[in-house]
């Protein structure tokens, strides 16, 4: 039958060629942080380098404290993803298992806080942690993503989705509404939880705006705000530049690459993210 | 409900509303002195020149006479009965000698008063608890009244303190003779006053309402600990909501609407002029207008983005594996992907124009020409939004029941006619979904312009975010910033709401 097998071979030459444009760049980025600093400077360039130069790694990294830098993200991030997930799975727990009073219209004000753009908080939010005087603090860069309304909708929807049996089993065993969450919810709701942690993940380490404006010392900046100001710094040195971004990409693609099951669950659940 | 019950119930209602009138009363008595004594300034200054010898209040004792006479700054004086008199000096038209002063008397007791009013009704309430007259028999239990008395009690503790320090600060008691007091311009902050009344306000009114539903919960035990269960679990992250949402979104409303100067406390109401000020700002209006022209890519990948689905949505070996690398730059650095798209567009050396070169096409100036710098933004961003628009519609396809699809072809539908006729009406929601969401998205993009462009060239890629980041932290104006957030936030607003519309299904059940 040839021709289903010229179907079949047309349908992988595009998707094979969409993947190569979509990973095209970052080979080009690896390409180039391995190239010398004038290597880079010819036409046509080069696409691979004559002699691959891992020193520009160490070099560029060295260049600006970046490991203070990894240090402050690696902060950020862990500090956001405990929030999240502690915040997500408590509250999403009590609205999905809990009838209490008030239940309805503190909902509404959880729906309520989703609408509100948070870029457009910006500007309070800083005056607010100015206030309190955590401006240029630790405690400051991680304040305002430690709860994210969206993973509390999705623990609450996961929650809905579990059977209470084993629940009402544990209670009539004597356990405590403590106990009841802590032993048997939340084991039973690890891949929700690995989906919050996930996305909280990856949104602290990408995020630049608001740990660009809390930290005013260079020794709070996170790597993202490193590697921007290292672009301005070292303006013309591209391979130097490529391996700062290299560097930045790895701890993100390492943990998505990791745990991209528990992504692809997030996205299904895109409706309130 | 014992007398027990009643009696502290009773002690909670009597703190907080002590507390209320005390917290009116210390911060009215700052505002308006300070208010009053540069009210008293401006006639002083108007009066200057003019009058030839305005009078002194002659009724004052001598001593404080002779500090009127001498002290160039406002002044609470003491007349004999007992009223309080802020001063303002004026001067020759020299601007040399003290010749006369105006004085201004303070109302701020009436104005205290009536403030509290709610908390006299509070205080009436508490002592009718007391003395237990039926009618105002709030039935409460001990633990909810006693809890409220200590929250109460804790919070009107800070408040009054609190204000007592800027009141002090404001007219130092110490001045050496007791009934003078030299007034410093700066008032306490009318809005941290206001808010700590709304906070005891809220607390109170919180306060009552437990009570009352505690009460008539009392038939159902397990009613009440369910609740007090749940409560606790959502108690931290509806702190921090309140914290840093809710309070924030109130607090830019209040911003935007006064004088924001990080040189001074004085933040007066100006009405609507930040909004008037921006309205008349072109680089505003570009910024709004870039915004939109940049929001266009997302139509653009989605069509992309659909085409990707339909390609990868082929039962083919490894498959799987293109999937994950076509979502790679979603989830990439933006910061890293933002400097390797400035290298792959460098003018000079950019691997781009090389390819254009070979084909003996001219060199462009990606980001150097406002023609293309925004354009070349957009590619960017569709390069980095196509994954998760891919991943949405394959999604979408996956749903669609093979059958219909089956039945069209039976029917003679061509592949084209299956993809108008049947796969793009099941797909409709997810698009309408998608543009609304990549939109709002859309106008949270700030990488890439901070990285790329820094808005330029000649304000081609400034967007509202980059403005409002500009206003508020290289220029200090962080009023005119928040009334731009206050337009950004509307606009978004207007877009949620429809994606919201969307969902609506998914949110139903909710």
């Amino acid at each position: 039958m040839p021709e289903p097998r010229a179907r079949r071979a047309l349908g992988y030459a595009a998707a094979i060629g969409l993947a190569l444009t979509m990973v095209a760049p970052f080979l080009w980025m690896l390409s180039t942080a391995l190239m010398d600093e004038f290597e880079v400077y010819q036409a046509p360039p080069p696409l691979l380098p004559a002699v691959p130069r891992f020193a520009n790694f160490t070099e560029a990294l060295t260049a600006l404290p970046f490991a203070l830098y990894f240090r402050n993200s690696l902060i950020l991030a862990v500090a956001t993803v405990t929030g999240q997930v502690v915040t997500a799975a408590m509250a999403g727990y009590a609205f999905a298992r809990h009838r209490f009073a008030g239940r309805t219209p503190l909902f509404a004000v959880y729906l309520g806080t989703l609408m509100v753009p948070g870029i457009a908080l910006l500007v309070p939010r800083f005056l607010l942690v100015d206030a309190m005087g955590l401006v240029d603090t630790v405690a400051g860069l991680v304040s305002v993503e430690l709860v994210a309304a969206w993973g509390i909708f999705l623990m609450r929807q996961y929650f809905l989705s579990l059977p209470r049996d084993m629940e009402d089993a544990a209670r009539l065993d004597g356990a405590s509404e403590w106990q009841v969450f802590w032993r048997i919810a939340v084991p039973l709701a690890r891949p929700a939880l690995a989906t919050v942690a996930l996305f909280a993940f990856i949104d602290a380490w990408k995020a630049l705006l608001w740990p660009l404006v809390i930290a005013r010392s260079p020794d709070l900046r996170v790597v993202e705000a490193g590697v921007a100001s290292f672009h301005g710094m070292y303006y013309a040195n591209w391979p130097w530049q490529m391996a700062a971004a290299v560097a930045a990409l790895v701890p993100v693609l390492v943990v998505f690459l990791a745990a991209q099951k528990a992504f692809l669950r997030g996205l299904a659940f895109g409706g309130f993210k | 409900m014992t007398r027990g019950e009643r009696r502290a119930a009773a002690l909670a209602t009597l703190l907080w509303s002590v507390a209320t009138i005390g917290v009116a009363w210390h911060a009215l008595h700052g505002i308006d002195h300070a208010a009053r004594s540069r009210e008293a300034l401006a006639r002083a200054h108007a009066l200057q020149g003019r009058a030839p010898s305005p009078a002194f209040p002659m009724h004052l004792d001598v001593r404080e006479l002779s500090a009127l006479q001498q002290d160039e700054r406002p002044l609470i004086v003491h007349d004999p009965d007992g009223s309080e008199l802020v001063t303002a000096p004026v001067k020759d038209a020299d601007d040399w000698e003290i010749i006369g002063a105006v004085g201004l008397y303070s109302r701020w007791r009436e104005m205290a008063i009536s403030t509290a009013l709610p908390s006299f009704a509070a205080l009436l309430v508490a002592i009718g608890l007391m003395v237990g007259v039926r009618a105002v028999r709030t039935v409460g239990p001990r633990v909810a009244a006693v809890g409220a008395g200590a929250l109460f009690g804790a919070a009107a503790a800070a408040t009054t303190l609190q204000l007592r320090d800027a009141v002090v600060a404001l007219a130092p008691r110490a001045a050496a003779p007791p009934a003078l007091e030299r007034l410093a311009l700066a008032p306490p902050s009318l809005a941290f006053t206001g808010l700590l009344l709304a906070l005891l306000a809220v607390s109170g009114a919180l306060a009552v309402a437990t009570i009352h539903w505690h009460a008539a919960q009392a038939e159902r035990p397990a009613r009440v600990r369910e609740t007090l269960g749940a409560w606790s679990f959502i108690a931290p992250s509806l702190a921090h909501l309140l914290v840093f949402t809710i309070a924030p979104v109130g607090f830019l409303l209040w911003i935007s609407v006064h004088d924001w100067d990080l040189l001074s406390s004085d933040r007066p109401f100006v009405g609507l002029a930040h909004f008037r000020e921006i309205a008349h700002d072109p680089l505003f209006w570009r910024a709004l207008r870039n915004g939109l022209v940049y929001a266009l890519y997302v139509p653009v990948t989605m069509v992309a983005a659909l085409g990707a689905a339909l390609v990868l949505d082929q039962p083919l070996r490894g498959i799987k594996l293109l999937r994950v690398v076509v979502f790679l730059p979603y989830v990439a650095s933006t910061v890293a992907v933002a400097l390797v798209w400035q290298w792959l567009l460098h003018r000079d050396f950019g691997l781009l124009n090389a390819a254009l070169a070979t084909l003996h096409l001219p060199r462009v100036d990606w980001l150097g020409n406002p023609a293309t710098a925004l354009p070349a933004l957009m590619l960017v961003s569709a390069w980095g939004q196509l994954g998760y628009m891919m991943v949405v519609y394959l999604a979408g396809l996956q749903a669609i029941p093979q059958s219909l699809i089956e039945a069209a072809r039976l029917d003679g539908a061509d592949a084209w006619q299956r993809f108008r006729l049947v796969v793009w009406p099941m797909l409709r929601p997810v698009s309408t979904y998608l543009l609304l969401t990549g939109i709002i998205w859309s106008f949270h993009g700030f990488t890439l312009v901070y990285v790329m462009t820094e808005g330029g060239p000649a304000h081609a890629t400034d967007v509202l975010v980059y403005r409002i980041y500009q206003t508020a932290w290289e220029f200090r104006r962080f009023d005119v910033a928040a009334a731009m957030s206050v337009v950004l936030c509307g606009l978004l607003l207007v877009l949620t709401a429809l994606q919201w519309r969307t969902v609506k299904g998914e949110a139903a059940d909710a």
